[in-house]
């Protein structure tokens, strides 16, 4: 037996497709398995799997229109890990970047009663949490793990406490004032606006020497040395591009969708953040690969809520789901490495 | 002031005993060589499984073995994934940490039709009063026995063979291989037994101190018993120094605001949020600080691949 | 010494899954008592036949005995229990236990029971017999690597090793510490044991083996008693091709007319990241023209001397010029675009294995294919990457594949392909053939050669002096971090350079 190479079978279109379609092959065998699973679970709790996958299934993707806004904060918490992860460094920070995100955003829209500079303003409180997280991580050698489910934490109890005591809602006290009309902008735009941040950072990370070194530190640290990369610096940016697209992703929500409120307990971002982790890898951590993710990740969560009120199993049943998904996707490369066991390098 | 001090470390000592577990099974995993961020999802689990269980035994003891059981069995997948599967420790944990939160939501609705929190336990594990003048001090015997087993996982690992071994693992498991150690064996052992003293951390949440389940009812220790790993340089006796002080800023989060309202006769309602922050931030402080001088095991985290 | 066979392999094959044929039918004997040479080059399959020995691989065909006996091993945990040890290049003792801790692990594997006070005493015995004796409380990390060495010997006689395979065991060493090895290794054979000294080196062969095997190719090319062949012979019987010529730096230049400094170190001291200073005041000029060697032991500074001059490490001392300019405050990418180039010693440095061709072509000339948005031109990067592919014959199905599917010769080419096509001035060069078959090898070292006869200067850092005295105009020595000679290749005979690498 020998050696076979997927360049040398077929043509140039050919091994592309056979790419791609290992691509989003792998990502589906680890979400197969993870429904699988959880249907167990969810039988053995008493529910009937058949009956919650149609609800989740059929319901979750009728109406494509919500769909895509659905998706459109979720795309920006799936940069927001894959960003940092193609450096090397990991954002599990996302949700308290949302948080911070949402919150100074409606800060901004009052003031300002201009949606851009808000958004803006979520992106960069967003950048300068995760930068805080880069920084300690990179000159202190704290672990960026642990920091950045301290700071969700604090971000969570400190927008709760900031809503509550300086920015409420007279007539309803566990929320905030709503984004002045001027500010508030059309849900189709908020779609608009991730997809675009996503092409965007496509090409930062693709295109630009920038996200080369990016991808250079995540693959091989030494290479990085040899080649005269500032790690460091680098580390910090790649960092900070993630948290900046987790607060953009924050700072959509209470502008584009209504009742363009935060409450108390974060109902409306709650779970946003640590979902990205999952639509990032489904993803396969590509800016594209995400948009995918956000879309088809957004049905599931759309169908979940449906399952809730339908048949009473709470909507964190998708939890269940994207996380065996997310233990299946760090297998390395399943597929792959069952084809290099059968001579195929793909 | 000095009856402050006692509550406070007496409250400590029970906060810091979940943290505690964590970390010396953490400690204990890592000197494998293996990385297990899941001990947050270990907690939830185990936590609310444990509670299951002496609800339908009467018998918290039976709980807290169970919560132990859940962690070893928790302990077990991860190191299956970490050691045969090759996979990335950080996203096995992440993932098990998220599925780990739905499952437990799940299993409250499913069982209690509670969203929240579930029904309050009747027994709870037995605890030692010592009336203080005014108050009660209540001292838990597990947060004594997790102190115990600090050390005895301590005396395992510098000064026993199996110790020896676990650490080779860790450092260079190239070389501990062909010194004739069963790399993957050893790396099993000591994620599942780790998994398993985070279980019982768990187990205790419920079972011994709070008495019901609520939603997330960890909150960040899993994460901060992890912090407490590096700042006690691995090191099982000094992470017990390191949960007290983690535990401390934990009890501080409830009892400043409480004390401060008695003394000056201020009502905190939506304040308190601010309070809450204090553990977190704390442990960010303390990590930022000492983090410098850490010397963790070399092969951390690397898959060791067999030739 | 009796003429029994004490290991007997006979049409031992190695093929592996991906089709690769490792040993095509070896028949291998040693007699009990003897030190027995395997003498081949990289891949002629030395190391692959000992690992079965060892039990570590599986042959896929073939049969073996020891002591007449027919054993089949299933790891190397059956080898030792004959009595086999082997000692690798790399050791395998854990860096941050101590000499007692490693010896107790290892010891464990064979008693379950034992305590470490029993093992301080068969310590003692062993190295008593060896002649080596250490403080067992010593961090092995903290020793050097000739002790490191005797450690793992004591250590594998300590697990009852009557038979002692010993790979490449001086590659690390230094000339004084081989003498010391060799003593060893002789009183061993005095004491009844068996050795299996495989090399490349065939000053070692001659010096201390009884017979010697040859090997090329996966195949035995033949079996002689070392004092009846001369190193001549054995050259070329180990490399086969009757058209190679042994050739020892007949390279005729005449002198240029203008000698231009390119490089100028002076003084420069560099400190490692646990504070030893590895680097010790080192003065070096480079000539445009020229191939200076630097030879010595690994470890005595050459790495971190080559990161000072690309900038990779600080200097804690000294200047570094390059054409005159002072480059010592210049971070990497700025010196590498000056024109110096550095080609590491390992190939997972230079490269990022899991990354294309393409993308490892830029590494080191990012700023070469960005136009003025910063935007890389990755047209423009295949054009030139195909040019470089064919010039250098690069064997790749696509500019696609990842880098880690080339094999190491292809690797290095591309590497190579890499800098020149950047044009610099300098070049740093270490190991540059190493782990290369014979045909890359040659290949290698005339591109360097063409190099410096274009007028430019090359740094030759190489612990294999046939290697320095095939290509340098100049020599240099460096030993724990200082040069410690410079001359000319004429005047300086190996054996003077031999000293001065291990003093």
């Amino acid at each position: 037996m020998r050696k076979i190479f997927l360049e040398e079978a077929g043509s140039l279109y050919q091994r592309r497709a056979l790419r791609y379609l290992l691509v989003f092959l792998e990502p589906m065998t680890a979400f197969a398995i993870a429904t699988l699973i959880n249907a167990l679970i969810l039988y053995l709790l008493g529910y009937d799997p058949l009956e919650v996958y149609s609800v989740m299934f059929l319901t979750g993707y009728s109406d494509i229109h919500y769909l895509f806004i659905k998706s459109s904060p979720y795309i920006a918490t799936g940069l927001a890990f894959s960003t940092p992860f193609l450096a090397g460094i990991f954002n599990i920070g996302g949700e308290g970047q949302l948080y911070l995100g949402a919150l100074t955003a409606l800060l901004a829209s009052y003031v300002s009663r201009n949606f851009l500079i808000s958004i803006l303003t979520g992106f960069i409180a967003g950048a300068l949490l995760s930068g805080l997280t880069a920084f300690l991580r990179v000159y202190r050698n704290v672990n960026e793990v642990v920091t950045a489910i301290m700071l969700n934490w604090i971000m969570y109890y400190i927008t709760s406490y900031i809503i509550t005591v300086y920015i409420y809602d007279p007539f309803a006290p566990y929320q905030s004032r709503p984004v002045p009309r001027e500010a508030v902008i059309n849900p189709d735009l908020m779609f608009i606006i991730s997809v675009f941040t996503a092409l965007i950072i496509y090409i930062v990370l693709f295109y630009t020497s920038i996200g080369y070194m990016m991808r250079v530190v995540g693959r091989s640290f030494r290479s990085a040395v040899y080649s005269g990369i500032n790690i460091k610096r680098i580390m910090i940016l790649s960092m900070m591009i993630g948290g900046g697209s987790a607060g953009l992703g924050g700072a959509l929500i209470p502008l584009g969708t209504s009742p363009h409120v935060l409450d108390n307990t974060m109902s409306a971002l709650y779970g946003v953040g640590f979902m990205g982790i999952g639509i990032g890898l489904l993803g396969r951590n590509n800016p594209i690969g995400i948009i995918i993710a956000s879309i088809f990740i957004s049905g599931l969560i759309i169908g979940g809520q449906n399952v809730e009120r339908i048949i009473g199993a709470p909507p964190e049943v998708v939890d269940v789901i994207i996380g065996i998904t997310i233990v299946m996707l760090a297998i390395p490369y399943i597929l792959r490495n069952i084809l290099a066991k059968r001579g195929v390098y793909i | 002031m000095i009856s402050d001090i006692i509550v406070v470390s007496s409250l400590a000592l029970t906060s810091m005993t979940p943290i505690l577990l964590g970390s010396v099974g953490e400690i204990f995993t890592e000197k494998s060589g293996v990385v297990n961020i899941g001990i947050e999802g270990i907690f939830l689990l185990s936590a609310l499984i444990s509670l299951i269980i002496t609800f339908v035994t009467e018998d918290p003891y039976l709980g807290l073995f169970t919560g132990f059981l859940i962690g070893a069995f928790a302990g077990f997948i991860h190191a299956v994934f970490a050691v045969y599967l090759k996979s990335d420790q950080i996203i096995v944990g992440v993932g098990f940490n998220m599925l780990a939160y739905g499952a437990t939501v799940l299993m409250m609705v499913s069982i209690w039709q509670a969203h929240g929190a579930s029904p309050t336990l009747p027994t709870k594990t037995y605890v030692i009063s010592i009336p203080l003048g005014r108050d009660v001090i209540t001292i838990h015997p597990l947060s004594i026995m997790a102190i115990g087993l600090a050390i005895l996982f301590w005396w395992i690992l510098e000064k026993t063979s199996l110790g020896l071994k676990i650490r080779a693992c860790g450092e260079d498991p190239k070389s501990a291989e062909a010194s004739g150690v069963n790399v993957y064996l050893m790396r099993i052992i000591a994620t599942t037994v780790g998994g398993g003293l985070a279980g019982l951390g768990g187990a205790f949440l419920t079972v011994s101190w709070i008495g019901q389940f609520t939603r997330n009812i960890s909150a960040g220790r899993g994460f901060i018993a992890l912090a407490n790993v590096a700042f006690s340089n691995w090191n099982p006796l000094t992470a017990i120094l390191g949960a007290l002080i983690f535990g401390i800023f934990d009890v501080l989060a409830l009892y400043v605001p409480i004390k401060l309202s008695s003394l000056y006769g201020i009502v905190f309602t939506t304040q308190n949020n601010l309070f809450l922050t204090i553990p977190y931030l704390a442990t960010i402080i303390i990590v930022m600080i000492i983090s410098r001088r850490i010397k963790m095991p070399r092969s951390l985290g690397t898959p060791y691949i067999k030739e | 010494m009796s003429r029994r066979p004490i290991i007997q392999m006979i049409g031992i094959e190695k093929i592996y899954p991906d089709g690769q044929y490792a040993l095509r039918g070896v028949d291998f004997e040693v007699f009990e008592g003897e030190i027995h040479g395997i003498l081949g080059e990289n891949g002629a399959g030395k190391t692959t036949l000992m690992r079965i020995l060892y039990g570590e691989i599986r042959p896929t065909r073939g049969r073996i005995f020891v002591r007449g006996r027919e054993v089949r091993f299933s790891g190397p945990w059956d080898a030792i229990r004959e009595g086999i040890g082997m000692v690798y290049q790399h050791f395998s003792l854990i860096p941050s236990f101590t000499v007692r801790e490693n010896l107790y692990l290892s010891m464990l594997s064979m008693n379950k029971k034992i305590r470490r006070e029993d093992v301080d005493e068969i310590a003692r015995e062993y190295g008593e017999m060896i002649g080596f004796k250490i403080s067992l409380d010593e961090v092995v990390e903290d020793l050097p690597i000739g002790v490191q060495q005797k450690i793992e010997i004591l250590k594998t006689l300590m697990r009852g090793a009557r038979i002692l395979i010993l790979d490449e065991p001086t590659s690390v060493l230094s000339p004084l510490e081989t003498v010391e090895l060799f003593k060893i290794l002789r009183r061993l054979k005095e004491s009844g044991y068996t050795i299996i000294y495989i090399t490349h080196k065939l000053r070692e062969i001659k010096g201390l083996t009884d017979r010697v095997t040859i090997m090329r190719r996966g195949r035995v090319v033949s079996v002689v008693e070392t004092d009846k062949v001369s190193e001549e012979e054995l050259a070329k019987m180990m490399i086969g091709s009757e058209e190679f010529v042994f050739k020892r730096s007949e390279v005729k230049r005449e002198e240029k007319t203008e000698k231009r400094r390119i490089l100028e170190i002076r003084g420069v001291s560099v400190v490692d990241d646990k504070g030893v200073e590895k680097v010790r005041e080192v003065y070096l000029e480079i000539f445009n023209g020229e191939i200076l060697g630097l030879a010595g032991v690994q470890g005595n500074g050459q790495k971190e001397l080559a990161e000072a001059i690309a900038g990779i490490k600080k200097v804690s001392r000294g200047r570094i010029f390059f054409n005159g300019l002072d480059i010592t405050d210049l971070d990497v990418r700025e010196r590498y675009r000056l024109g110096i180039s550095y080609v590491p010693d390992s190939r997972g440095e230079a490269l990022i294995y899991n990354m294309n061709l393409a993308e490892n072509f830029i590494l080191t000339s990012l700023e070469r294919y960005m136009n003025s948005l910063k935007i890389i031109d990755w047209r423009r990067v295949r054009k030139d990457l195909l040019k470089a592919v064919e010039r250098f014959d690069i064997k790749t199905r696509s500019l696609d594949l990842d880098v880690r599917f080339l094999s190491g010769g292809n690797q290095q080419k591309l590497i190579i392909a890499r800098e020149f096509s950047r044009d610099p001035k300098l070049l740093i060069v270490s190991e540059p053939t190493h782990g290369l078959d014979i045909m890359s090898t040659i290949y290698v070292r005339d591109l360097l050669r063409k190099f410096r006869d274009s007028g430019r200067g090359v740094l030759l850092i190489s612990s294999d002096l046939d290697e320095i005295y095939e290509l340098s105009d100049r020599i240099a020595v460096i030993n724990r971090g200082r040069i410690v000679i410079t001359g000319d290749p004429k005047e300086l005979p190996p054996e003077k350079i031999g000293y001065y690498i291990g003093i």
